[in-house]
């Protein structure tokens, strides 16, 4: 310590200085990350909450009645009075509309921007010959949804969809089918796609992940085997999804194209008694629910084996030697104790990474699934339609089908205007999907956890 | 090895007991048969990881480098030569004017890649020493279930931000109207920073796991030398993780390299050899999704060099996964 020293004292302070920075560079880091996600969440929220302003979209649309089509160029529209919202042209989305010719009408369509009001436009137009001017052949009268009204002598005035107070997120959305309308478009397709992928890939991952794992754990010595098939596993987590979605094209899809046409295998007849039609499996399986979640259950087994594991390997051995020391067989002991304990830890990981799996838009795109689809699989369309055909139940594995991902990706790519929101509103779904998986795993883990015993 | 784990006959007249409950003799009994089928049965789940990849390697490679004789595999169409040192990627044009070279998927790839690394792995290791050096436990509690929300947005979303988000309202204002450069609507630029967001939760879950596995002796032993905080983090624990961060980087570059669906989405176009990061590229992970959606005649040249492409991808994953396996076995060795 050489005390009086400036340039060691200098240095002191230099070094604290550094410090300093480096700690607030490491914290700048971190709240830039967690920045950046709200960023990303509020464009989603305000692109999915936005009514689609200056796209040409949620139209006003002049519909001709078949009435004069050649006489439209003549006619001059006056918007007398707007009430409430205000319109501009597609062309000008600048210019407020206060009038407009006949020459603008293209088959008898006009095509105005709705200016994000939340209101239904409601205006007054009158229609004016252009030779007489003055002279109003017919006055339509707040005009709102549905009042169309019934002395219009030339075109009907149809008022924009009104934006709802959800935004883009509202009922219809959430019950419509896909269409390429994107007023119309609705995610109920993909999302009942993805709960039959849900559930499918679990029936298939569950097992076959939770038995790799205990076979790993419990039985494996530790051989060259073991090793190469942990080495494996830890290999196959990350091969990129892409991959899977090729493998599962062409061994589940295409089925190594072996079959030339489709040939029906199975034809199951046993529920003909409920007057159903026989149920014809078909090969190759082509890109149907089954599919998907084959492709989905190869994808995310190797995370599923590797978590399960960890939950496994967290159960203290005194458990399984007290089991064996009450002459419980192995089996036993991993029935009877083992696998309850680690339940909420294997529960918990099979939930995490299935809810991965299913936010994959890469393989169930590459299997071929097709996004413009307007049903569920199996053409489900409610409980009492089940009631009635409970057949469409064991059909639903063997329909095309379309998911949510997808489905968001092929809204993302659509080049018509309006359709970034329906993308977003597409998935603020998706997330609460997903939010929900999670809750579950959540849930499961905190209620579980009353279970353990030490 | 399955079948290893036989009751062994510990003494001769120990209990007979036949009612096949338990038996310590070496004789038939169906609890026995039960454990030893269950065990195989097991032992078949383990083993359909290793059909997964045999079955991956088979589907590739039949494909892309040989088929049985009345079928014709990519690489007997177009030569290794044209693969590896052709400059266009142009399957969508007429038979003739085909040229298969990989190179423009592979920069492609590449630049898509080296933007996410510039991005991410610096912030993804910065967050990383936070968490593990400066964090107050109350931080931590909450800075990392927002890092596994961030880990777990599916990546059409990533997508969906880059292209409607980062391209329109920060890309093209600062290069486009303040630097007066040309910027695509879909660019590599966009597709590269979200990608680069997508692996920071990775890279910092990952290093700090490593970073708090550093025993707690180094850095006392640095502090009792008169070290600063910043002296022990940024000159021991992370010198001392390096290897562990290392192996972490390499398999956040891996998941970078096969991301497909937010680059498709933000970046990708036509093959296009540049490494203009404002240009349209096109990756492999992004031509398979391209070609897979659109219409793809069946046994057609162009659908076999999807599995070519897929085959390059897998390679290099795979070679970039097993070296950072290798590094963490090694690292784990090390310290625990």
């Amino acid at each position: 310590m050489k005390l009086g020293d400036d340039n060691y004292e200098r240095r002191l302070i230099w070094r604290h200085r550094i410090g300093q920075c480096f700690e607030w560079l490491c914290r700048l880091a971190t709240m830039g990350a967690l920045a950046m996600l709200v960023v990303l969440m509020g464009s989603i929220f305000s692109s999915a909450l936005s009514p689609g302003r200056g796209s040409g979209l949620a139209p006003v649309s002049l519909t001709d009645t078949g009435k004069n089509l050649d006489t439209q160029g003549d006619l001059t529209y006056t918007v007398s009075k707007i009430i409430g919202g205000d319109f501009y042209f597609t062309s000008d989305p600048e210019e407020k509309i206060k009038s407009f010719s006949g020459t603008d009408v293209r088959g008898g369509k006009v095509v105005f921007n709705h200016n994000g009001k939340r209101a239904a436009p409601v205006f007054d137009l009158s229609v004016s010959d252009l030779s007489g001017g003055k002279e109003p052949i017919g006055k339509f009268k707040e005009v709102g949804p549905g009042r169309i009204p019934s002395e219009c002598p030339v075109p009907h005035v149809h008022p924009p969809k009104p934006a709802k107070p959800w935004g883009w997120l509202t009922w219809n959305f959430l019950t419509n089918g896909n269409s390429d309308d994107p007023l119309q478009a609705g995610i109920m397709a993909g999302f009942w796609g993805s709960v039959w992928l849900i559930g499918l890939t679990s029936l298939m991952v569950v097992p076959i992940g939770v038995g790799a794992a205990l076979y790993l754990e419990e039985y494996a010595k530790p051989t060259m085997l073991t090793k190469f098939i942990q080495l494996n596993i830890a290999n196959l987590a990350g091969v990129p999804s892409i991959v899977y979605g090729i493998l599962g094209f062409t061994v589940f899809s295409r089925m190594f194209g072996a079959f030339d046409k489709q040939v029906t295998v199975i034809s199951m007849k046993f529920l003909q008694f409920l007057g159903a039609k026989p149920i014809d499996i078909t090969l190759p399986l082509g890109p149907v629910v089954l599919s998907g979640a084959c492709t989905l259950a190869l994808l995310s087994l190797p995370v599923v084996i590797i978590t399960s594991q960890e939950a496994l390997r967290s159960i203290p051995a005194s458990l399984r030697h007290a089991a064996y020391a009450l002459g419980a067989t192995k089996w036993q002991t991993i029935w009877h104790q083992v696998l309850p304990a680690s339940l909420p830890g294997i529960l918990t990981g099979v939930i995490l990474s299935l809810s991965r799996a299913i936010g994959e838009a890469a393989p169930i795109a590459v299997i071929g699934v097709a996004a413009h689809l307007s049903f569920a699989p199996g053409r489900i369309t409610g409980i009492s339609d089940l009631i009635q055909n409970p057949d469409k139940l064991i059909r639903a594995p063997f329909d095309r089908f379309t998911a949510l991902p997808t489905l968001v990706y092929s809204w993302v790519n659509e080049a018509a205007p309006n359709f970034e929101h329906v993308a977003a509103a597409g998935i603020i779904v998706l997330l609460a999907t997903l939010l929900m998986m999670n809750g579950t795993a959540i849930l499961i883990r905190q209620r579980f956890q009353q279970w353990n015993r030490w | 090895m399955p079948g290893s784990q036989n009751n062994k006959s510990v003494s001769n007249d120990g209990p007979n007991r036949t009612d096949g409950v338990l038996s310590l003799r070496r004789r038939f009994s169906w609890t026995h048969v039960r454990e030893q089928v269950i065990q195989w049965i097991l032992f078949c789940c383990a083993l359909l990881s290793v059909l997964t990849t045999l079955s991956i390697i088979y589907v590739l490679i039949t494909e892309s480098v040989y088929a049985l004789p009345p079928h014709t595999a990519f690489f007997q169409e177009v030569s290794l030569r044209e693969f590896f040192t052709e400059t266009r990627w142009t399957p969508q044009y007429a038979e003739e004017q085909q040229h298969y070279g990989i190179l423009p998927l592979v920069t492609g790839t590449f630049l898509i890649t080296g933007i996410s690394a510039i991005i991410g792995l610096p912030v993804g290791l910065l967050i990383a020493v936070y968490l593990s050096e400066y964090a107050s436990p109350s931080a931590r509690k909450w800075v990392k279930p927002v890092l596994e929300i961030l880990a777990g947005i599916p990546t059409v979303v990533y997508g969906y931000f880059a292209i409607r988000f980062l391209t329109p309202m920060l890309i093209v204002p600062i290069f486009e109207n303040w630097l007066g450069m040309t910027v695509y609507g879909k660019n590599a630029l966009a597709g590269g920073i979200v990608v680069g967001l997508m692996i920071i939760p990775m890279v910092a879950s990952l290093s700090e796991d490593v970073m708090r596995s550093v025993p707690n002796s180094l850095r006392e032993s640095g502090y009792a030398l008169g070290s600063t905080k910043f002296d022990v983090s940024a000159k021991i624990v992370v010198p001392a993780a390096l290897s562990g961060i290392f192996a972490s980087f390499l398999l956040a570059l891996s998941r970078s390299i096969g991301e497909t669906m937010a680059v498709a989405i933000a970046s990708a176009g036509f093959a296009n050899l540049t490494l203009n990061p404002l240009a349209q590229i096109q990756t492999m992970t992004s031509y398979i999704v391209d070609v897979m959606t659109g219409e793809v005649v069946s046994g057609s040249t162009v659908e076999k060099s999807l599995y070519a492409v897929a085959l390059v991808l897998f390679i290099i994953t795979m070679i970039m996964n097993l070296i950072s396996q290798w590094v963490l076995s090694r690292y784990r060795e090390v310290y625990q």
